[in-house]
């Protein structure tokens, strides 16, 4: 056997440290006991009993899984205290987990109680011990098994019946180096010393003297290959919020994973499922390793820092994630390929957001800022891009460049915004024949040229409701149709700070004339570029005073006050009344009529006069996070 | 006293800190872009590092830094990769490989 497909996996910033703990459970598993009996089942606090297991204090905080039996309610429900054996659990309406599907959907329980009736018996059910920091079986170093037995022996473990489901990390080999390190399942159990799991954990020669951990949640914090590769897929690893660091690369493709069978990384901020945005969201400190993804392995509601070339590299779908290249070297990703990209927040400092290589993502309403390029892709014949309601702002070099010999690009819906006082290109291809793009509904504003082409003009490209505005160059060999705009789009919240007289020392950027009392920590950049001594680039800003920026990479020492600067701290975009409706489509014909709609130009759509909460970005609240000062 | 624990300070410059002395840092990441950078107050000592990301990082003397941190040197070379360097700074191979 091997661990189960659809395995649910814990991490948390604060378990314990070296990525020890077992981290998961299963809940398929068939050797749960079922004699589970209850009192109060129908009200807020139900307190449940079973007559071969006794509650102890120790279980408070874990979940019990109830998982069958007449009239009781499928599902996870936390312990919250513990008295003469018998357990009170928290079945208040969405305190309780009803279910979890394979992609990491969570539903909540709808009616209070864990039970149809008051006192119900025969469920069947084990206790999830995944949940919490600590495991419940903790560093136990007597662990043994005869040889290639699936048979796994200890005198002081104690295990439990209800243990049935949780895995087992075997984190040594014990003595004489038999034993084999990994996460097993506990499949069934047989008594206090002996339990059975899902394979043998030795070589083919008994072990002794092996340390494990059974329950408590994962952290990716060490081993992290091979905690990773070893997953079974089919379910979700979800990751409590805080940071944790990363102590070592990832590289290894998970060979059990598949399209079919992937493994969901999803953040979380105090339940599984909620709402996950903004500072809530776990951060995966990564530094400079490399971290390399089957695409099999799709991530939601992360916050991603890292330094290395390619970043966050591979991946299928990434959601609702921050990824920051802070790197002060040049074409550094802040992640590389992927399959679908939905409402990210992404940055490279000094490089690409998104360096897509021969595997473009289709992108649809992420904030793409303060990079050199935003997104580089792709590179192959016959790819294309799919681009839509996105941001692309304060991106030095390019907002969006291709380079493929062929392929229609489709770009729809999104704001081009270099700067107020003009930076850098919108979209650029270098297609060497006939591409073909679409281009519609965009807003091109403040760039050095809104649209690239570097071959001819094409008259089968098709350019619709598209927006041009403060540009040096609307375009080049790009031809416009009578329905693009000259409209300034009178942004709300797109601001900057400029200045010419700062002087660099250390991360710390001091101008004696300037007002940075505006400034966001851990949300705006600071662009340098020129001056004595300066270091050209970007910086993210992690603290300020009135007159001094501290960055998170040296600025370039010098005394000299010539440094030109600026800021970018407006982030909103939202549009005023002139691009209000003036978008695309503007009507449909349905039926014989025509069904007319009212959509902006560009991604973020204005708020409505009555009704509705519109006017935010197309993205999901809070996406745009601060780190954190110290 | 500033708690450095858990936190991503991933390529800042602490060395102007006074509170970071005689204490367990657990989690911090400060990894830097060139070896040895002194991005730590210079006066550091009594200081218990504990699963940190360490790279590039030049750890004053007085100061224990456990084999759960991460203290690979690393330079980025003219094929746009991070290599593993030596003590010379000569590359030993590229990070993760």
């Amino acid at each position: 056997m091997a661990l189960t497909a659809g395995t649910i996996w814990a991490m948390s910033a604060t378990a314990t440290t070296g990525n020890v703990n077992g981290g998961g459970f299963n809940i398929a598993n068939t050797n749960f006991l079922t004699d589970l009996a209850a009192t109060s089942a129908t009200g807020n606090s139900p307190v449940v009993t079973s007559a071969t297991y006794t509650f102890v204090a120790g279980d408070v905080n874990n979940w019990i899984y109830i998982k069958a039996g007449t009239n009781w309610t499928v599902g996870w429900y936390q312990i919250t205290s513990v008295t003469a054996g018998a357990a009170t659990i928290n079945a208040t309406i969405g305190a309780a987990i009803a279910s979890i599907g394979s992609t990491g959907v969570v539903s909540y329980n709808t009616v209070a109680g864990c039970a149809t009736v008051a006192s119900p018996t025969a469920g069947t059910f084990g206790v999830d011990y995944s949940q919490t920091d600590t495991a419940v079986i903790n560093g136990i170093t007597d662990f043994a098994s005869t040889a290639s037995s699936t048979t796994l022996t200890s005198a002081t473990a104690g295990f439990t019946p209800v243990m049935v489901g949780n895995i087992f990390h075997q984190t040594t080999t014990g003595v004489g180096g038999f034993g084999v390190v990994g996460w097993y399942e506990i499949v069934s159990y047989t008594n206090a010393t002996t339990v059975v799991l899902d394979r043998t954990p030795d070589n083919g020669t008994g072990s002794v003297g092996c340390t494990g951990y059974v329950g408590g949640s994962s952290r990716l914090n060490a081993l992290e290959d091979t905690f990773q590769s070893q997953l079974p897929g089919g379910g979700p690893v979800f990751i409590k919020g805080g940071t944790i660091t990363m102590t070592g690369n990832v590289t290894t493709s998970n060979a059990n994973l598949s399209a079919t069978n992937p493994q969901f990384w999803i953040g979380f901020t105090s339940i599984r499922g909620d709402a996950c945005n903004g500072s809530n969201r776990p951060t995966i400190a990564a530094g400079a390793n490399t971290t390399t993804w089957n695409s099999s392995n799709h991530f939601y509601n992360l916050n991603i820092t890292l330094t290395s070339a390619a970043g966050w590299s591979g991946g299928g779908m990434i959601i609702n994630c921050k990824g920051l290249n802070s790197s002060t070297t040049a074409n550094r990703s802040a992640f590389t390929n992927g399959n679908y990209w939905l409402g990210n927040e992404v940055i490279s400092q000094n490089g690409h957001g998104n360096d897509s290589g021969s595997s473009p993502p289709k992108m649809y309403g992420n904030y793409i800022h303060d990079c050199a390029t935003g997104v580089a892709a792709p590179t192959s014949a016959n790819t294309f891009i799919v681009c839509v309601d996105n941001i692309f702002a304060h991106n030095s070099s390019t907002c969006l460049a291709t380079n493929n010999a062929s392929g229609t690009h489709q770009i729809t819906g999104n704001t081009f915004y270099g700067r107020q006082a003009k930076m850098g290109t919108g979209f650029t291809t270098t297609h060497a024949t006939d591409p073909s793009n679409l281009i519609l509904s965009n807003i091109f504003y403040g760039l050095t040229t809104g649209i690239n082409i570097t071959t001819s003009a094409a008259a089968n490209s098709l350019s619709q409701y598209n927006d041009f505005f403060n540009n040096t160059t609307d375009n080049t060999n790009w031809l416009k149709s009578s329905t693009d705009l000259a409209l300034d789009p009178q942004f709300t919240n797109a601001s900057e700070i400029t200045g010419t007289t700062g002087s660099g020392s250390g991360s710390v950027l001091t101008d004696t004339n300037a007002n940075f009392s505006g400034v966001t920590d851990g949300v705006d950049f600071l662009h340098q570029v020129s001056g004595t001594g300066a270091t050209v680039g970007c910086y993210l800003i992690t603290s300020h005073t009135s007159t001094t920026l501290t960055v998170n990479n040296p600025v370039g020492t010098n005394a000299t006050a010539d440094r030109v600067y600026w800021v970018s701290n407006g982030h909103n975009f939202g549009i005023g009344a002139n691009l209000k409706a003036m978008g695309f489509p503007s009507f449909i014909n349905a039926t014989g009529s025509q069904t007319t709609s009212y959509v902006d130009t560009g991604a973020v759509q204005s708020q409505h006069s009555t009704g509705g909460a519109g006017g935010t970005p197309i993205m999901q609240s809070g996406i745009i996070q601060g780190l954190g000062a110290i | 006293m500033t708690n450095y624990d858990d936190r991503d300070c991933t390529g800042w410059d602490l060395s102007d800190r006074t509170d970071m002395s005689n204490q367990v840092i657990h989690g911090l990441c400060l990894s830097q872009h060139q070896p040895d950078t002194h991005c730590l107050p210079e006066g550091l000592t009594g200081v218990t590092f504990q699963y940190c990301n360490l790279m590039n990082v030049y750890v004053p003397p007085g100061n224990t830094v456990e084999d759960t941190c991460q203290t690979t040197r690393y330079m980025v070379q003219d094929d746009g990769q991070d290599w593993e360097v030596d003590e010379n700074n000569n590359p030993i191979k590229i990070l993760g490989t």
